[in-house]
């Protein structure tokens, strides 16, 4: 910080107290205020708040491994590509969980949050109004290039880059000419997903693509035509041979009717058949199942037209013995690529974290597909147990004495209870 | 698109805060008026959901932002953007959850705990308008002395309603 960055923040400070006092004093002139009673404080009320403020600090200030919870309200950093050059324009999202007070239940004072930012002309951003104390992680994107890393006061973040799929459409007569592709991934999205023409003999190369599995959306000008899944196997996305579109044949969306058409898939990109799912879509909720192929039909509201935004607020849905958690996704263009994520039953043993006894936690869950998940409970007998989503993600137990620690996992989906989960926290 | 009747409860609610905001952003009083008024169409024209106060509040702001932003590149005064990053830290210090109230609240308090003359100074100056030669000539010290008069009643009203706000 330069000495002349210290003089304008002080600049600005009192300037906020200038403009403050041209309202206050017309308002009210000073002499009245002068004569009105105010409130003093006494002073062993003073040094006992004082007292009382340090000692909550030290707590929150306190971890149990190198994990430094985010302290003065902000993060701010710089994304970069492998190479180096600043990336401007990247979506920055941080997906935090606090505990607002370090002596109150849990459950009433955990949260999960979520903020966003953009990156300036030189690859910088500052994400503000984090809560003291917060842990989490960001996420970075643009173009497909992504990157999830630990939340810290002070980044440098460094892409991966963008994802590529490269495919053929076959097709009968002159309709090649009028076709079009393009990839959907999961959830949202800032602007328009990656397209591409295929060449005469139906060829079509696509980059710029979000990690994950998605859709491949065929379209014929405001038509879809045909859509079908594209899997990711180590990184690298696939389609399961040529896609055949036939010319008459239109799966939607029709402009006239207010339908979506929708793929369900689980957190591995398979479809998922014949799987009963709860929607709230405005104001009224529905049930819907997918056919053998995992496909969907929807009707929205019939006032609102073909090509509009409709955001879809999924419930949990069960199918056989696991459970499985969406979220709010914007469908946009009538077709939908709904990404479910497979909860597991955990237990755990929990004794001790950094020499506090643990009877109550929270516990921040964050992944890369979905909104971060914040779940509290008790542990009886140093055992606790609780629901959690599959896949890749990153747990985060804070505790009423303001210990937090971080354990990266990979869980697959199982109907057997994942057990020991927490077991290095035990000291 | 949120509704009409909603536009105007929000508009009530929030209009002061946006303009406050835009004023520490470094906009004269009638540029605050045009962009705050932008902000606020620029509510009416997209679909913002209305959760709570709090959240419309940081939504305007960083929408507000972007519009003084924009005003700003058009005139080519890069410094801005960088002031504009220390404005929002000293907005969120200061003004982060009530859009300023809690501030004019702690310095109320303040001012009726400086002296007579503090007093009488700062009403000349911001209440009245008066310039600091004509001060000077009222309370019988030089300009200069106004001057560091000012800066000294401003720094320990500054003290004052920092330590309140910690609280």
């Amino acid at each position: 910080m330069s000495s002349s960055d210290d003089q304008d923040r002080e600049r600005i400070r009192d300037r906020f107290l200038e403009i403050a006092l041209e309202e206050v004093v017309k308002d009210a002139p000073v002499q009245e205020l002068a004569a009105r009673d105010v409130r003093r404080v006494p002073r062993w009320a003073i040094l006992a708040a004082a007292g009382l403020l340090v000692l909550a600090v030290v707590v929150l200030w306190e971890t149990d491994d190198e994990l430094t919870p985010l302290m003065g309200g902000r993060v701010t950093g710089v994304v970069l590509t492998r190479t180096g050059d600043p990336v401007p324009g990247a979506e920055v999202r941080i997906e935090i969980g606090y505990v607002e007070h370090a002596f109150s239940d849990l459950r009433h004072w955990a949260s999960a949050a979520r903020r966003s930012a953009e990156t300036d002309g030189d690859g910088r951003f500052l994400l503000e109004s984090i809560p003291e104390a917060a842990v989490g992680m960001v996420f970075v994107e643009h173009e497909g290039a992504f990157a999830r890393v630990p939340a810290e006061i002070e980044m440098e973040i460094v892409l991966a880059p963008a994802g590529s799929l490269e495919g053929r459409l076959v097709a009968t007569g002159d309709l090649m000419s009028q076709l079009e592709v393009e990839f959907r991934g999961h959830g949202r999205r800032r602007g328009p997903w990656p397209t591409a023409r295929p060449d005469p003999d139906g060829c079509f190369e696509l980059h710029g693509l979000p990690p994950g599995p998605g859709l491949l959306v065929v379209r014929r000008g405001t038509w879809t035509q045909r859509s079908v899944p594209v899997v990711e196997v180590d990184g690298e996305k696939r389609l399961e041979g040529p896609v055949r579109v036939e010319d008459g044949i239109v799966v939607g969306p029709d402009p006239l009717a207010a339908a979506t058409w929708g793929l369900l898939l689980d957190e591995s990109g398979a479809p998922m058949s014949d799987t009963m799912l709860g929607f709230a879509l405005w104001n009224h909720g529905s049930r819907i199942a997918s056919n053998s192929e995992g496909g969907l039909t929807f009707f929205g509201s019939p006032i609102k037209p073909a090509g509009s935004r409709v955001l879809l607020r999924l419930a949990c849905i069960s199918k056989g013995p696991w459970s499985y958690s969406g979220e709010l996704l914007a469908v946009e263009d009538r077709t939908a690529v709904i990404g479910l994520t497979r909860m597991r039953h955990m237990r755990g043993e929990v004794r001790q974290i950094g020499g506090e006894s643990i009877r109550e936690y929270a516990l921040l869950y964050v992944t890369d597909r979905a909104p971060p998940r914040l779940y509290t409970g008790h542990v009886l007998d140093g055992r606790f147990t609780t629901w959690i989503p599959t896949g890749r993600g990153t747990a985060f137990v804070l505790t009423p004495g303001g210990h937090i620690h971080r354990v990266e996992m990979d869980i697959t989906p199982s109907d057997e209870p994942l057990d020991r989960l927490f077991e290095v926290l035990s000291r | 698109m949120i509704t009409e009747a909603r536009t105007d409860i929000i508009v009530r609610r929030h209009r002061l805060g946006v303009w406050r905001y835009l004023r520490l952003l470094g906009c004269d009083g009638p540029t605050a008026d045009d962009l705050a008024q932008e902000t606020f169409l620029a509510l009416m024209r997209t679909s913002f959901e209305d959760r709570d106060p709090r959240a419309t509040a940081a939504w305007l702001r960083r929408k507000a932002r972007f519009i003084f932003l924009e005003h700003i590149r058009k005139n080519r005064r890069r410094r801005e953007t960088r002031l504009a990053d220390m404005t929002d830290a000293v907005w969120d210090e200061y003004a982060g959850d009530d859009g300023g109230e809690g501030y004019r609240h702690a310095l109320r308090e303040c001012l009726a705990l400086l002296p007579p003359r503090s007093r009488q100074v700062i009403e000349f100056r911001y209440g009245g308008g008066v310039g600091r030669d004509e001060i000077a000539e009222r309370i019988g010290l030089k300009p200069n002395g106004v001057k560091t008069l000012l800066q000294r009643i401003r720094a320990k009203l500054r003290q004052c309603v920092e330590g309140k706000l910690r609280r």
